[in-house]
């Protein structure tokens, strides 16, 4: 009896320390990268993985919308985050912590999308033979819509177009702006030719590849291209109350390209936004923006709050899913459209589209209609696209795109040349190749 | 080494039969002729046993053909009396002077005190039963040379983080390692929440009252033979097991209340309003006081009879030749300072030996716990009670003319209301086991199998009601988390002994396997009906839900030579060779060797006449251990993880890099001591001094952001830890009074040698780490002697280079967070039966930033109540004080003036009566009476008093938890709590 006990623990000594195969452990909830890909199947749950990356608190889980706005006259910081305050005061050191995140985050959108662009061709399934093409257009425009956002932050950046698989290939220089917005409109009219209409608005698609590659190219001072990239965004109109835009399930016909957020999924943006105590409310409007709404325009008060309540304060509430987290921002829609439509016609001037066009977005705001000409366009163009996209972050791009953000940066006794944000310490440090900013 | 396990296979024995019975009786005596109660009598070479009653008296059935019977008794050595006719054994036993020798644990085997070769230290089981704190490792605080504990928060149960002869690494773990009966045990903190830099321990589910006694295995000849997971030194635990004799039960209960260290100062409501108006506030317009004045700490702090702290503890053990036990029960209950906050532990024991036969012994041990933690969340969280009473204006009120909570002047939520109406209850449920199995092959080879499970069962509930602001916006938020973690172990291990002439030579071979699974879920759920709800089930909207499990094994050969000739030249070896399935493929196995020889220079024949040392041991080591903490279990391979979705669908990506060369951090250890006692062994000392490199540390290089990658984890930099740490122990009066005095005090230099590219960071609020610099120094503005500058009342940074722009880069070293010094003094007075004993313990040279100084004295900048050192600001030209103007947002100096620099780091040395406990032994003649043998009362004080410049609430706390980055940092951190309670320990 005594024996058998012995010779029980023996063996099951033995059994767990005879073979050091017990050592190859396989992980539970994931694959070997180079695995991503493999079939049809696995390139949608891939497609939806680099979407993923989108709802980023850097991207449009805030700061894609954020940032743009608090860098401009629109937005103040009335919290207590330094890193905002140094945006708000358009004062940023190389170290701020948010530009980092910011910076990282949307490069690693890029990554997963490069790494999509990289193994999709290479998959042999045929179930996935006529998906391909739209998937790479998906991979194509995700890459375009963040380097596009990027550019416009920080100017000259590395354009990497193939994704990182080893450390050998980690400290790429920057290439010019031109460079990169060649790269964007080449992705963007890639996507143009390889996605369809329609479909679902938190996906790319042909209309949002045009959508974007209109805002690209009035960027690029390529007017007639932009004219003729907006004029190809067909099937989408205007929502008939802009206040709709904002409530859950609205947006209808006008969003083209927005982010997809559910309960499970949730952001936290309206928490930045809301009134203290529920919300942190680290952000709030300008007098300056307050001012700049004309009389009845219907837009005002489905911005921000225009009553002073309990604390006193105005908030912005385009972001009002506070219990569920489900604001699903806007990447363009298409009043956006319709003013990049306006403006490049004026600026290649057919004033009468442009007024046209102007006209159908100030109408639905509840206002009167105006008549642009060339003396006026600009201005007009501006202050419409400002009270129109408030805190939809464009505020600062439309600034720097006509010039106006010296105007700005100088009334407010600010460092004229800090019209880019710094690169990032973090790269500084860890990328030999990489060049500051000036006056950073 | 299959093949020497499977020669064990082959080894049989022969078991006992049984024949007919003769029966002996006797009386079993000491040397002084007192008889010893419940000595145990065996017949040798059978399992027939019992044990002697209390008069020592015993009676016990012989079988015949058995002649020679066995006496044994706790501290006597053994007698064994051959039968003659007579059936009346009477025998006195002799003193075992051996046994006495301490004899103390070493890894995987015990040791005798004096034939230790490495740097090890012994801290009794007396030394921290008893202490009103939950967990072991804080109960060791101040007892160690080079073991520096510190807790985190004032929370009960909350983290403690053990740092044993400095910080040997950057990202993997800097905690020792916990072995508990030779089982390595789970440690580490199982919460998901977020508290800020609340960590919760899992050592704190072992009740201090069951252990025996702890080793701390210091350097690398001690810690070797733990291999891939030595580095940080090794805390041995060993638990009380039963001994023979009759049964003696142990009870202990004590009882006492709780006060906080110290109180933030904060602005009346007059007051607030007036340096509002001062600064003009953040609407830039002034108004009158209006009436309104709430004390929100006075709200939320509990104090003496609000906050008891209670421990009742029962043992039982005994047991005979064949068979002992130990086994017992115990509560501890604490409440914190903060009202709310709750620890509660129930914890169950059963250690039991058996000897089956002459070679055959089995053994088991297990442990249950239950431990319960009601949370209020303290620090760096604006939903925390403390940092709410701290930062909430206090001129609003805090109740509604009807009672009820008022939350219109509130500037994130409620303190209050924070912490009675939110519920964050953790719940951990402990098995700690083991079962093992010994068989002597022959005299001097003994063979053991163990096996040990450790199961750690935690789970969390989070509730914020709707009618808080933290819960409004959600309409009521829930969550919850669960956690399961696993490890089983299976060690096997050959012993051998043997003393060849002059030479005593001790062996161990020995194969570990080790498999450690961990689980988590959580859940959580948002919109609940009302705070009569709060459970997921009646969440509307379920947010969140995760589920996963990892896994990691380790394999592991080990062995260790001793050598001692003639008492005088000790040697010893170890190796041990770790497989981890963490390590990166190219490495997969890794190797620790140490070597360590000590010279006992007393027993030398020169010596003899030298009368004046009774010890004197020289010792030197030197060896290589490992820490792979830092290696996540899967992180040398580069994957592609689920969990990416996006809407509806699921997704996948790529996150991490692989890394096949990924393995442990290596730590060298040089170490040389000296061990002496002398005067008659009045007076013993203890001396070390080490030199710890680490290379290889675990650190996540940065890569740049633009390669789609942050970092990716490798063996690059390296580190270095010297020090030396000193005991003295002296025996000051001897006799009716006795006075014993121990001291102990340690210094340990840590720099950063090597980091990847020479490539510093920042961590924490103002913490650096950089190559030639200590871990987390203090990195950030200097400012000028002055402080505040006398003709506009802003703070005077230091342009350290000269540009007339304060910048990130005039950031200049401004502290250290290390000490210089910490040790110990300890005091053992007694006289017949009253005992006195008193223990400060000190730490000295390091420094705190107080980042809660930069909100509660910021001039009122961010809406927040400032305590009363605003009072002090500048006003008009001329003054001369160290507090700057103030100034509402967007104010003079753009608001520079609040920014972190050296003005928030302060000095945080102190010197502490961290306890004092009186006691009185009540007479054993009257004692006896009621059958009881001891009865002892007791008065004992904790943190009674401490001497520090700190203006914070306590200089040992760390906002940054156990992090090994986010050092000595303060943020609306709660203190530790003043003790005095009341107690007894009786035996029966």
């Amino acid at each position: 009896m005594r024996n058998n006990i012995l010779y029980i623990f023996l063996t099951l000594s033995i059994a767990f320390t005879s073979c050091e195969d017990v050592l190859q452990v396989s992980p539970r909830d994931a694959v070997d990268a180079s695995q991503l890909i493999t079939n049809a199947n696995s390139a949608g749950v891939a497609i939806n993985g680099m979407y993923d990356q989108l709802q980023d608190d850097d991207i449009f889980g805030l700061h894609y919308m954020m940032m743009p706005d608090l860098l401009s006259d629109n937005m103040l910081h009335s919290g207590t985050f330094t890193s905002y305050r140094e945006m708000d005061d358009n004062d940023m050191l190389a170290g701020n912590v948010d530009v980092g995140t910011t910076w990282d985050e949307m490069y690693e959108a890029i990554y997963r999308a490069n790494l999509i662009i990289d193994l999709l061709p290479n998959v042999d399934d045929p179930a996935l033979a006529s998906l391909k093409a739209g998937y790479i257009g998906e991979a194509k425009f995700v890459r375009a819509i963040t380097y596009f956002h990027l550019v416009r932050l920080f100017g000259d950046l590395p354009l990497i177009t193939t994704p990182t698989k080893d450390l050998a290939s980690v400290d790429i220089a920057r290439s010019s702006e031109s460079d990169v917005i060649a790269q964007i409109i080449s992705d963007l009219t890639d996507a143009v030719a390889g996605l369809a209409d329609g479909g679902s608005v938190t996906r790319a698609s042909k209309g949002a590849a045009n959508a974007f590659l209109a805002k690209v190219q009035l960027w690029k001072g390529d007017h007639a291209a932009a004219l003729a990239a907006a004029n190809a965004v067909t099937g989408y109109s205007l929502e008939s109350d802009y206040a709709s835009l904002y409530a859950t399930g609205g947006g209808g016909s006008e969003a083209i390209f927005r982010v997809e957020f559910n309960t499970v999924d949730a952001n936290s943006i309206s928490f930045w936004y809301w009134d203290k105590p529920a919300g942190r409310h680290e952000f709030a409007p300008t007098d300056d923006l307050m001012n700049a709404y004309e009389t009845g325009d219907l837009r005002q008060a489905a911005s921000y709050t225009t009553a002073t309540g309990g604390g006193g304060t105005h908030y912005v509430t385009k972001y009002n899913d506070f219990a569920t987290g489900t604001d699903k921002p806007y990447g363009i829609r298409y009043a956006d459209v319709l003013l990049l439509k306006a403006e490049a016609a004026a600026r290649g001037g057919d004033y009468a589209t442009a007024t046209t066009a102007i006209n159908e977005v100030r109408t639905r705001a509840g206002l009167a209609d105006i008549t642009l000409d060339a003396s006026n366009f600009e201005t007009a163009i501006l202050q419409e696209r400002r009270v129109e996209l408030a805190f939809e972050g464009d505020r600062w791009f439309d600034l720097r795109r006509t010039g106006k953000v010296t105007d700005y940066l100088t009334a407010q006794g600010r460092v004229a040349d800090k019209q880019l944000l710094p690169i990032p310490q973090s790269e500084m440090d860890t990328n030999p190749s990489m060049t500051q900013n000036t006056s950073y | 080494m299959r093949n020497f396990l499977l020669v064990f296979m082959m080894v049989l024995f022969v078991g006992a039969s049984a024949f007919a019975q003769r029966t002996v009786t006797g009386t079993v005596t000491g040397s002084d002729n007192e008889s010893l109660p419940f000595a145990g009598i065996g017949v040798k070479g059978t399992t027939v046993g019992v044990s002697a009653d209390a008069n020592g008296k015993y009676s016990i059935s012989v079988p015949e053909g058995s002649t020679v019977l066995e006496f044994t008794y706790a501290g006597y050595k053994t007698e064994e009396v051959t039968l003659g006719a007579s059936n009346v054994v009477d025998v006195t036993l002799k003193v075992d002077a051996l046994q006495l020798e301490e004899a103390i644990v070493v890894g995987y085997g015990s040791q005798k005190r004096k034939d230790v070769t490495a740097s090890i230290t012994s801290v009794g089981g007396d030394e921290i039963a008893g202490l009103p704190v939950a967990g072991v490792d804080q109960a060791l605080q101040g007892k160690v040379a080079g073991l520096v504990v510190t807790s985190n928060n004032g929370q009960p149960g909350g983290g403690i983080s053990v740092r044993i002869r400095g910080n040997s690494s950057i990202n993997a773990g800097n905690e020792p390692l916990y072995v508990v009966d030779g089982i390595p045990l789970i440690s580490g903190d199982f919460s998901q929440g977020e508290y800020g830099g609340m960590d919760f321990n899992a050592i704190s589910d072992l009740n201090p009252n069951d252990i025996e006694s702890i080793q701390v295995l210091k350097d690398a000849a001690a810690s070797a033979i733990y291999g891939s997971r030595g580095s940080n030194g090794v805390v041995l635990i060993t638990t009380k097991r039963g001994s023979a004799g009759g049964s003696r039960i142990n009870f202990s209960a004590s009882y006492g209340f709780q006060t906080e260290l110290k109180r933030y100062d904060m602005l009346s409501g007059e007051q607030f309003q007036e340096i509002h108006n001062e600064a003009r506030g953040r609407d830039f317009t002034t108004h009158p006081w209006n009436g309104e004045n709430t004390d929100f700490m006075d709200l939320v702090i509990q104090n003496g009879a609000d906050a008891p702290v209670s421990s009742y503890d029962l043992s039982i053990q005994g047991g005979d030749l064949k068979t002992k036990y130990f086994f017992g029960g115990s509560l501890f209950d604490q409440s914190g300072t903060i009202i709310g906050q709750k620890y509660n532990r129930l914890s169950a024991r059963l250690n039991l030996d058996h000897q089956a036969s002459e070679k055959l012994s089995f053994g088991v041990s297990v442990n249950m716990t239950r431990s319960k933690t009601n949370v209020v969340k303290s620090d760096n969280n604006i939903y925390g009670a403390l940092s709410l009473a701290i930062l909430q204006p206090s001129n609003v009120k805090a109740y509604t003319d009807d009672g009820s909570y008022d939350f219109s002047g509130m500037i994130f939520d409620h303190p209050v209301a924070t912490a009675l109406e939110k519920d964050l209850n953790i719940l951990t449920y402990r098995t700690l086991g083991n079962f093992f199995v010994r068989y002597n092959l022959m005299n001097n080879l003994s063979f053991q199998t163990k096996f040990g499970v450790d199961q750690v069962n935690f789970s969390e509930r989070n509730y914020v009601p709707s009618i808080t602001a933290e819960g409004a916006g959600s309409n009521g938020a829930g969550d919850y988390y669960a956690s399961r973690a696993t490890r089983f172990v299976n060690q096997n291990t050959l012993t051998y002994k043997n003393t060849f002439g002059d030479l005593f030579f001790d062996a161990l071979a020995g194969i570990d396997y080790e498999n450690y699974t961990s689980f988590s879920s959580t859940m959580s759920g948002t919109n609940f009906p009302s705070a009569d709800f709060r459970y997921i089930t009646s969440a509307a909207d379920i947010s969140a839900a995760t589920d996963n499990e990892t896994e990691n094994r380790l394999l592991s050969y080990y062995t260790r030579l001793n050598f001692n000739l003639s008492d005088k030249y000790l040697l010893a070896a170890t190796f041990r060779a770790d497989g981890s399935s963490k390590f990166g493929d190219n490495n997969k196995f890794g190797y620790f060797p140490s070597v360590s020889a000590a010279w006992n220079v007393s027993n030398e024949d020169f010596m003899q006449d030298v009368s004046f040392f009774n010890d004197l041991k020289a010792r030197v080591s030197y060896g290589i251990t490992g820490n792979q903490a830092g290696i996540g279990n899967f992180a040398s391979a580069g994957l592609a993880f689920g969990g990416r979705n996006y809407g509806s669908g699921s997704g996948v990506a790529s996150t991490q890099l692989p890394n096949p060369d990924l393995r442990w951090e290596r730590t060298a250890e040089f170490n040389i001591g000296l061990d002496a006692a002398f005067a008659k062994e009045r007076i013993s000392l203890s001396f070390d001094f080490y030199d710890k490199n680490t290379n290889d540390l675990l650190l996540d290089r940065p890569l740049p952001g633009s390669s789609g990658f942050t970092s990716i984890t490798q063996n690059v930099g390296k580190m270095n830890n010297t020090g030396v740490e000193f005991a003295l122990t002296t025996v000051n009066f001897k006799g009716d009074f006795s006075w014993t005095t121990s001291f102990q005090i340690a210094r340990n230099i840590n720099t950063v040698v090597e980091l990847y590219d020479g490539q510093g960071f920042g961590a924490g609020f103002i913490n650096r780490i950089d190559e030639g610099m200590p871990l987390g120094y203090f990195y950030t503005w200097d400012v000028a002697d002055n402080v505040i500058n006398p003709d506009n009342g802003d703070v005077e940074y230091i342009d350290q280079n000269g540009d007339n722009n304060i910048t990130a880069d005039d950031n200049v070293m401004v502290g250290n967070p290390f000490p210089d010094f910490t040790g110990g003094l300890t005091n053992n007075l007694s006289y017949k039966g009253v005992e006195l004993s008193f223990f400060f313990r000190f730490v000295s040279g390091n420094e705190v930033y107080n980042a809660t100084r930069r909100f509660n004295e910021d001039g009122l900048r961010r809406g927040f109540n400032n305590t009363t050192a605003i009072l002090d600001r500048w006003q008009s030209p001329g003054d001369v004080t160290t507090v700057p103007v103030v100034a509402g947002l967007g104010g003079p100096n753009g608001g520079r003036n609040n920014a972190a620099s050296a003005r928030f780091v302060e000095d945080g040395s102190f010197i502490r009566l961290q306890s004092l406990t009186l006691s009185y032994n009540l007479p054993k003649d009257i004692l006896a009476k009621i059958n009881v043998s001891n009865l002892k009362v007791f008065f004992a004080g904790n943190y009674l008093w401490t001497l520090s410049n700190y203006s914070g609430l306590d200089p040992e706390v760390n906002f940054g938890g156990t992090s090994n980055l986010t050092l000595g940092s303060d943020f609306l951190t709660q203190g530790l709590s003043r003790t005095v309670r009341f107690g007894l320990n009786a035996s029966f």
